[in-house]
């Protein structure tokens, strides 16, 4: 593998994609490599084999968005980029709204560009619980150190942090917490948080202006509004991939779409990979692909300040706090377009007017738990819709969401809130006082009290050393099969503890070093 | 501050492009807007003038088939759930502005969670509509402002 240094910055960073109205018929082709999905894992698997003298095909559902198909409109960006118009949600023992993005550079296009490496211990507990021995934190080094350097990772510089972010340092400060400033792939952040909708700066190193267009560079072919249905097999062999070609407009199929390869990879992210290996009768051998769906459940809270706080400013996700980390708790600073935010506030007709109102006062603020004691599963639906997702929530981990909920609004009141919005059915929808808190710490959560969302989504198709017990080894290849691997969230066993974008990334980085030994 | 060259357009869903929705579907919605999003108050405008119905239906039209059932099903639960949980015995939309506000009250505070999450994905979309028109958004100070901390000297 050769070269390391920062992406090259392009203002068409999409020259060369292949897009919809580019098929006029049926699309074939052959390759030494076909990558399935452009998100974190893709992305890395195909520009790190393209460099090293593959010929690779990069496969993507959704399509290319440049600056100018980004607004700043939630619903636009909700309906255009997120799988199921945005709307997402498992089913079981919550309504969990989840969020995949459907477009050239997957998740990376919406996500905050937090980047940060799992502590040491994440890689013990995943080797004591799931065999995986060779994945320490030192071996992983060099492909953690390779993706930071080519994406620009940096702390999130205290220019760029704004009010929002700042106030979180305070509170956490003031009760003597650790919280540092969010590592992230956005080298050229301006502090327009606008990183939900897509980032009119290009400020953000998503995959779709970084990996990619080095993929192109170094030969590789990329096809947009491409699905993937089924990988074509003989045996242990994985021989290519089949799909479609989707209109991305009426999202219609359209065309067929095959792809001959010695050696496939999917990447399609933890909610389709493993509905792909469902049906295709290969990668699948003893039934856990879609099974032991994992995530880290999160809430949040609207702090108030009696001062302008204009969160609609400063970097998206500038700071957190790992202090409680090794309880399975990480807290963070927040912000989505100004409607998401709004489920906090209580109420409705002219009193939820005036709370919008207090917008310019208002800072989010929200806590991640490891979700240990939380598990679900995706499977397919028939007629080519999307899966059926479950998911449900563990009684310790709807503990650990209260636990967080209260620490929360410590650091709310000790950055100076004077009140505080919890958001939870059932008790006082604004706390103002520490009896508020008393009473809030009092009060025995349920898990639909809450709105608990989970963006951070993995382990579908499970590494492992047992087959018995996961879907794929330590190099991500599937037990059973000779030539197909897996790239993406699907592989993290049970919870890297922090955000996963950065160990995807090296997970698929060593994936791609060792493909690129072996071929 | 450079608000104004980054201003959205006032809808970015063009109105009435691709409507979808049912006239007894779209009297459904404007019902719901009109307790939801009155006009008066900190944000003088309703929800009804600031286009939040053409909004809705630009986005029942716009998600996948799958989506759009769950979004026409949510419409079908609040209007017929008067009938189904009471008190009152009439389609939501056939009640006056005060009966409407009880009965979304009702669904809003109720102990079922299934009724609740009804209430809340509703008033999500709705208040994601409402923020597609450009005064809303000016009039809470939300103007996207791509470098607002230019003064600050940061550059990319």
């Amino acid at each position: 593998m050769i070269k390391l240094g920062r992406y090259e910055v392009s203002s068409h960073p999409h020259a060369g994609v292949k897009v919809f109205a580019d098929y006029h018929g049926s699309v074939r082709d052959r390759c030494d490599v076909v990558v399935v999905g452009s998100g974190p894992g893709g992305a890395v698997v195909a520009k790190e084999l393209a460099e090293a003298g593959m010929d690779v095909v990069l496969l993507e559902e959704g399509r290319p968005w440049d600056v100018p198909d980004f607004k700043p409109d939630a619903g636009a960006a909700m309906v255009g980029m997120l799988r199921e118009g945005g709307m997402r949600a498992t089913r079981g023992n919550v309504f969990m709204p989840t969020m995949q993005a459907i477009a050239l550079g997957g998740g990376s296009v919406v996500n905050s560009a937090i980047s940060v490496r799992p502590p040491a211990w994440v890689f013990e507990r995943w080797a004591r619980d799931h065999g995986t021995e060779l994945l320490t934190a030192s071996s992983l080094d060099a492909h953690f150190g390779r993706v930071e350097t080519f994406l620009g990772i940096e702390p999130t510089p205290d220019a760029v942090l704004g009010e929002r972010n700042l106030a979180f340092r305070r509170g956490c400060d003031a009760l003597g917490m650790t919280s540092e400033p969010c590592p992230r792939n956005a080298p050229g952040c301006k502090g327009s948080a606008e990183c939900f909708t897509g980032c009119r700066n290009r400020g953000k190193g998503s995959t779709d202006v970084s990996y990619v267009p080095a993929a192109i560079r170094a030969g590789a072919r990329v096809y947009t509004s491409a699905r993937v249905d089924t990988v074509t097999a003989e045996g242990r062999l994985a021989r290519g991939v089949r799909g479609k070609i989707v209109d991305p407009v009426s999202k219609k199929d359209v065309y067929d779409l095959r792809v001959e390869a010695r050696v496939v990879v999917l990447s399609a992210g933890c909610m389709a990979t493993p509905v792909i290996l469902q049906r295709s009768g290969i990668g699948n051998e003893h039934g856990h692909a879609g099974k032991h769906l994992r995530a880290h459940p999160g809430i949040a809270v609207l702090a108030v300040f009696p001062h302008k706080i204009n969160p609609w400013e400063g970097a998206t996700q500038g700071y957190h706090s790992m202090h409680d980390l090794r309880d399975g708790l990480k807290y963070e600073v927040l912000w989505s377009p100004p409607p998401i935010i709004a489920t906090r506030f209580p109420g409705m007709g002219a009193a939820f007017k005036d709370q919008l109102a207090t917008f310019e006062r208002a800072a989010p603020f929200d806590v991640i738990v490891d979700g240990s004691d939380s598990e679900g599963s995706v499977s397919p639906r028939p007629f080519g819709m999307d899966p059926d997702i479950r998911f449900d929530i563990g009684a310790r981990d709807v503990k650990k969401l209260h636990d967080g909920l209260c620490k929360l609004l410590e650091i709310s009141f000790a950055a100076g809130a004077t009140e505080v919005l919890p958001g939870l059915h059932g008790t006082d929808p604004v706390v103002r006082s520490p009896q508020d808190l008393d009473r809030l710490r009092r009060y025995k959560m349920k898990p639909t009290d809450p709105v608990i969302a989970g963006n951070h989504v993995f382990g579908t198709t499970r590494m492992g050393s047992d087959p018995k017990a996961s879907v794929v080894d330590v190099d991500g290849r599937c037990h059973g099969t000779d030539n197909l691997y897996v790239a993406d969230s699907g592989v993290i066993p049970s919870s890297p503890a922090v955000n996963p974008m950065l160990t995807i990334m090296a997970l698929a980085s060593r994936t791609a070093s060792i493909l690129a030994a072996r071929m | 501050m450079r608000h104004e060259e980054h201003a959205p357009p006032a809808s970015t869903f063009p109105k009435g492009s691709r409507a979808v929705l049912r006239q007894r579907e779209r009297k459904i919605v404007i019902a719901c807007a009109e307790v939801l999003l009155p006009d008066g108050g900190a944000i003088p405008m309703s929800g009804v003038e600031a286009g939040v119905v053409d909004y809705f239906d630009d986005m029942v039209a716009k998600v996948p088939p799958m989506t759009r059932i769950l979004l026409r099903g949510l419409l079908q639960l609040v209007e017929h759930s008067p009938t189904l949980y009471g008190p009152l015995k009439r389609p939501v939309t056939r009640l006056g502005v005060e009966d409407r506000r009880k009965v979304l009250s009702r669904l809003m505070n109720s102990r079922s969670y299934l009724l609740r999450t009804a209430f809340l994905g509703l008033r999500t979309v709705l208040t994601i509509a409402y923020f597609g028109n450009e005064e809303v958004v000016r009039s809470v100070g939300a103007t996207p402002n791509l470098e607002p901390f230019a003064r600050t000297g940061v550059s990319a």
